[in-house]
């Protein structure tokens, strides 16, 4: 028995040692950098980093290929983080001096440290003007928009708008009128719909929910159905949602939602897969999501329509929201030039082959959830056409449109953390409204000035 | 006479010495204490794999099929998309298989590592006397105590200044020089053995570290199994240091790509719960087969001791 | 040559003595060094950091000195919540823990047939990865879609609890989670129950003592250096509860997540890497670490004295 012990510890041994052996082997094998092949092309690598998986597989299948036989020189090495560590190892690669070339959605902290490349010299050289760019580009908002201290930092492959999907059956069968791209509404009608439409039910295959809990504070995050925004003028500012009259009254409308139990949220938990799926599953009345769900809802077979989100201040003209899929190019990147031929690529030529794929993931097919944010491609295309033919893509069009930009701040989701808890500070606490939402506000506004102190402290 | 009627007639008797002599027959007794032991294990077997079945459950079903039913599915009945199981293994975007082979070979060097340096450690500490014990094992239940999350960003930095970074040495190199918890256990464990073996072993001419290697060691099978299928999960099932120090898709682990799997809801994308869940059994069974294999050394380990006094 | 170095590295000892040292000293090797240079250093920096003002991504530290333990008492809101979270959920499991991973050992301990697999079965819950139980029992505890609540209701419950979002159900909802994975922890148990010579129990038997007599004097007694080890790492353990608090707490983008989840480890994670304050979570970090510390400690010199020994006899240490 012991000797079998032995001769098993000792094989094993070996064998790791083998595999780490052949580990290493293989990599000083494969070429990495500036390979040096025997003939007159000399391969560069250009390592991109994004959340991988199906959500940025047109990278893979589409975008890369036919950029790499455009550019045979250039070989695009795309690594998947996920999304939630992205920021991180972003940020212990800069501390280890070994960045990737091009990186989705860097952390504002980082571009503020200066880890980021200026992208105006190359965008000038190549006669890209910023005004090229759908809105949402023009903004301080440096993790999914463009600039920073008037500077170029990262450009987008395209922009999403987060906008109200509503199904039309469920709509008509509750007698409420259909909703366009020119119609307003604020949190009383979305009430007053949400209840229209709700039908309660023990059995799931019978309940339809009026709504998801378009929470003011979601949004407001990227999404400004305020004005001022939710973190005020600034982006420093968390009073405003305690103090305002208007911040108050549709957080008092959202908590009748969910004292009436009419969106899927109103049992207290937040899972949006569930609720993502009841939309599709025809259980919804309506939701916030892209232009690609709303397309792929249509294909399951659902009646959509696309219209703006319920907004606070009434008469308030920004009822869209969005976000764009922005990437920058690392300040210690090695191969710039190369990066920026792909980051190029990428924002002005690739959206034409990449098909509309939906943000909830549910196919398996590669896409981007929206139009590009460079407009010159709206009239080229496939792009030309879908705007022709297909009305939720027009009417996508014409949304993108009331986006209005927010002010800069460091970290929304961090910020609005805390605001998620207020229904349950209400429900299950026993808190007044007021006295939740201004716990809320304190905390908000306890992180939002820890994140400036750190952004603020940058550099100094 | 029929059976019940018998049984009628001992319990009439109720002061009957045979009733007693009944109930406190041996075999009668082995039979209510089995039943009672094996009700008890079923019930709260039943309990613990229940969401386990659930798991399987959802990871048969179809891509959009809802996993949330009401009521829920404990038992896969309808949905039995088998395939799943290999598109996790052998799919695009992120098949399994590579990084489950990377994992395994951390596995093999991390197991080994430990084993080798904490019972050499516990050893000392355990069976030999020297100046200081009392103070280094104290320092070894204090560094027990020190959260990961402190030397995390500094050993970050300090395998950095090695040039450790992008490798995979800083996920195993650190498991042959010690660990302070299977120190503690080692040494607790190998402090059960009388001081006569060591004894009797020193008079017979042996060396120190024959008694290590030979007498100790051997003893110590129980818990070196203990170590290795801890050393095992660990290692599994560790995240956030193949994260950091990673870089190379082809050799990202095995919790890497679970993780990928689980994608973030909050954008409105849907995670892939079937997925995820057949990918988290998968996982799951190479740690099971070791399991199987260590019962057998835990329970051979100390039938066998025959010490005398 | 040997003998004269080894004089002068341990000049009190005598011959034998010495020679033992040294060798022990061989034997201590390679903790030794990885304590140095895997822990010592880094605590160094980390020890350093506590008063500077750390970003990773623009450095140096710079000194601050007090500031960040002021600001724990003054501004940070989550401080003292997060502790009392961690408190609390020590508090709860703790004893249950260990009394229900006994029990359920020394079932699986029973010398009838098939416990191999009775164990494997109770085995599995612990080795399926943290994520993915975080993600199943996410599931199963959905207030109203999850299978636990809708099986609660189908047995009368009217009202069942809102598990990660309720101030009172919360931590019991992760206790559940570690609960189900008892079946690991049930395998220290058992090496230490195999550990007990089986002739003890059969001269008991003898003796006419009945099970229950057993079970206090010679399981029991035997088994303290392990409920003993048990105890200190389950302290330990609970003090640095993670994944679960990370997935439900709400850093990852799973849902707004919980307040009544912010464990303190994730309060540290939320301050070092969320918000980037480095020196600030070092410090957090270090207070854990105190404050575990005189836990442990007062714990240690207290019960040692009830643990029994093999080779020493009851009472010393």
């Amino acid at each position: 028995m012991k000797k079998k012990t032995i001769w098993l510890i000792t094989i094993l041994l070996l064998l790791g040692l083998i595999m780490v052996g052949c580990q290493s082997a293989e990599e000083t094998a494969a070429p990495e950098e500036e390979g040096e092949a025997p003939v007159e092309i000399e391969t560069v690598t250009v390592t991109i980093w994004d959340f991988g998986g199906q959500e940025f597989s047109y990278l893979d299948e589409i975008a890369i290929p036919e950029f790499e036989e455009k550019f045979p020189n250039i070989k695009i090495n795309h690594v998947g983080v996920l999304e939630d560590e992205l920021g991180l190892k972003i940020e212990t690669a800069i501390a280890a001096g070994e960045v990737p070339d091009i990186a989705l959605f860097v952390p504002t902290r980082v571009v503020a440290a200066g880890h980021v490349l200026a992208l105006d010299a190359y965008m000038e050289r190549d006669g890209i003007s910023r005004d090229d760019y759908c809105n949402l580009f023009q903004s301080g908002n440096i993790t999914s928009y463009g600039e920073f201290n008037d500077k170029v930092t990262s450009l987008p492959i395209d922009t999403n708008i987060w906008a109200m999907v509503y199904n039309k059956d469920l709509f008509a069968e509750a007698g409420l009128p259909e909703l366009g791209t020119d119609d307003y509404i604020n949190f009383e009608t979305w009430l007053e719909y949400t209840r229209a439409i709700n039908k309660p039910s023990e059995n799931l295959e019978e309940r339809v929910w009026g709504s998801n809990m378009f929470v003011p504070v979601f949004n407001a995050q990227n999404n400004y159905m305020s004005s001022p925004f939710a973190l005020g003028d600034d982006g420093r500012s968390c009073e405003g949602n305690a103090n305002n009259a208007d911040w108050m009254n549709a957080w008092g409308l959202m908590m009748t939602a969910y004292d009436e139990d009419l969106t899927p949220e109103s049992a207290g938990a937040w899972f949006d897969d569930i609720e993502e799926d009841m939309f599709v599953q025809g259980k919804m009345g309506m939701t916030y999501s892209t232009l690609g769900d709303a397309i792929y809802a249509q294909d399951q077979g659902l009646n959509v329509g696309l219209t703006g989100q319920p907004v606070v201040t009434e008469g308030w003209s920004g009822n869209v929201g969005g976000w764009n899929n922005s990437y920058s190019i690392m300040a210690g990147s090695e191969h710039p030039d190369e990066a920026w031929e792909f980051l190029k690529f990428l924002s002005t030529e690739a959206p034409l082959n990449i098909p509309l794929g939906s943000d909830l993931l549910l196919s398996d097919e590669a896409g981007i959830p929206g139009l590009p944010c460079y407009l010159p491609l709206h009239e080229q295309g496939r792009i030309a056409e879908m705007i022709a033919n297909d009305p939720l893509v027009a009417d996508s069009v014409e949304l993108m449109s009331h986006i209005v930009p927010p002010p800069f701040t460091p970290d929304t989701w961090t910020s609005f953390d805390e605001f998620w808890g207020v229904f349950s500070m209400v429900d299950e606490e026993g808190m007044t409204l007021e006295e939740a939402v201004n716990e809320a506000t304190a905390v908000c506004q306890e992180a939002t000035d820890e994140l400036w102190d750190v952004f603020d402290s940058i550099g100094q | 006479m029929t059976q019940s009627q018998s049984i009628d007639n001992i319990e009439l008797s109720a002061s009957s010495p045979n009733k007693i002599r009944f109930l406190r027959r041996k075999s009668v007794r082995k039979i209510v204490h089995a039943v009672f032991v094996y009700s008890l294990l079923i019930g709260i077997g039943i309990l613990v794999l229940m969401p386990l079945s659930w798991m399987l459950t959802a990871a048969l079903k179809g891509q959009g099929e809802p996993v949330y039913t009401l009521p829920a599915s404990w038992v896969p009945t309808e949905s039995f998309h088998w395939e799943n199981f290999w598109k996790v293994l052998t799919n695009e975007n992120y098949p399994l298989w590579r990084p489950a082979l990377n994992t395994l070979m951390l596995v093999v060097l991390n197991i080994a590592g430990v084993l080798i340096s904490n019972t050499l450690v516990a050893f000392a500490f355990a069976r030999l006397d020297f100046p200081h014990k009392e103070f280094l094992f104290k320092l070894v239940i204090l560094s027990m105590l020190m959260p990961g999350v402190v030397l995390f960003i500094p050993s970050f930095l300090l395998f950095n200044t090695l040039g450790w970074y992008g490798t995979y040495l800083p996920l195993w190199v650190g498991a042959f020089f010690g660990n302070s918890f299977y120190i503690f256990i080692t040494r607790q464990y190998m402090r059960s053995f009388p001081k006569d073996l060591d004894d009797a072993a020193r008079i017979d001419g042996c060396s120190r570290f024959g008694i290590y290697w030979r007498i100790i060691l051997p003893l110590s099978k129980p818990v070196m199994t203990l170590m290795a299928v801890f050393t095992f999960m660990d290692t599994w099932n560790e995240f956030t240091g193949p994260l950091i120090y990673l870089n190379d898709p082809s050799k990202f682990t095995l919790s890497i790509a679970l993780n990928y799997f689980r994608q973030s809801m909050f954008s409105g994308r849907e995670p892939t719960t079937n997925l995820v869940m057949a990918a988290a059994l998968l996982s799951v069974i190479p740690m099971l087969i070791l399991y199987f294999l260590a019962q057998e050394q835990l329970i051979g380990g100390i039938a066998s001791v025959g010490l005398k006094g | 040559m040997l003998e004269r170095s080894r004089k002068w590295i341990f000049p009190s000892l005598e011959g034998q003595k010495r020679k033992e040292a040294f060798q022990a000293y061989l034997f201590l090797l390679p903790w030794i060094i990885g304590f140095i240079v895997f822990l010592l250093v880094p605590l160094g920096m980390a020890a350093y950091s506590a008063f500077t003002r750390w970003v990773l991504i623009d450095p140096p530290p710079r000194w601050i000195g007090l500031e960040n333990f002021q600001a724990m008492f003054t501004e940070d809101k989550y401080f003292g919540w997060s502790l009392g979270i961690t408190v609390k959920y020590m508090l709860m499991t703790l004893i249950p823990f260990m009394i229900l991973g006994l029990a359920l050992s020394i079932l699986l301990n029973q010398k009838l047939r098939g416990m191999n697999f009775f164990r494997t079965v109770f085995y599995v819950p612990a080795v399926v990865s943290g994520v993915a139980v975080t993600l199943l029992f996410m599931n199963l505890l959905h207030p109203e879609f999850g299978a636990i609540n809708s099986f609660l209701r189908s047995l009368g419950v009217a009202d069942p609890p809102n598990w990660i979002n309720s101030p009172d159900w919360a931590l019991p909802a992760v206790a559940f989670m570690g609960l189900w994975g008892i079946g690991g922890g049930a395998i220290i148990y058992l090496a230490g129950l195999q550990n007990i010579p089986p002739h003890l129990y059969e001269a008991a038997k003898i003796d006419g003592a009945n099970s229950w007599q057993q079970f206090w004097k010679i399981t029991l007694p035997l088994l303290s250096p392990t409920i003993f080890f048990v105890l200190i790492t389950g302290i330990i353990g609970s003090f640095q509860v993670f994944t679960p608090a990370y997935i439900l707490g709400g850093v990852s983008r799973f849902g707004p997540g919980s307040k009544y989840l912010r464990f303190y480890l994730l309060h540290i994670y939320i301050k070092g890497f969320q918000q980037g304050r480095l020196g600030y979570a070092s410090a957090l970090a270090w207070i854990l670490f105190f404050i575990s510390a005189i836990v442990v400690f007062i714990i240690y010199n207290r019960t040692e004295r009830f643990v029994y020994y093999e080779e020493e006899g009851k009472g010393n240490s």
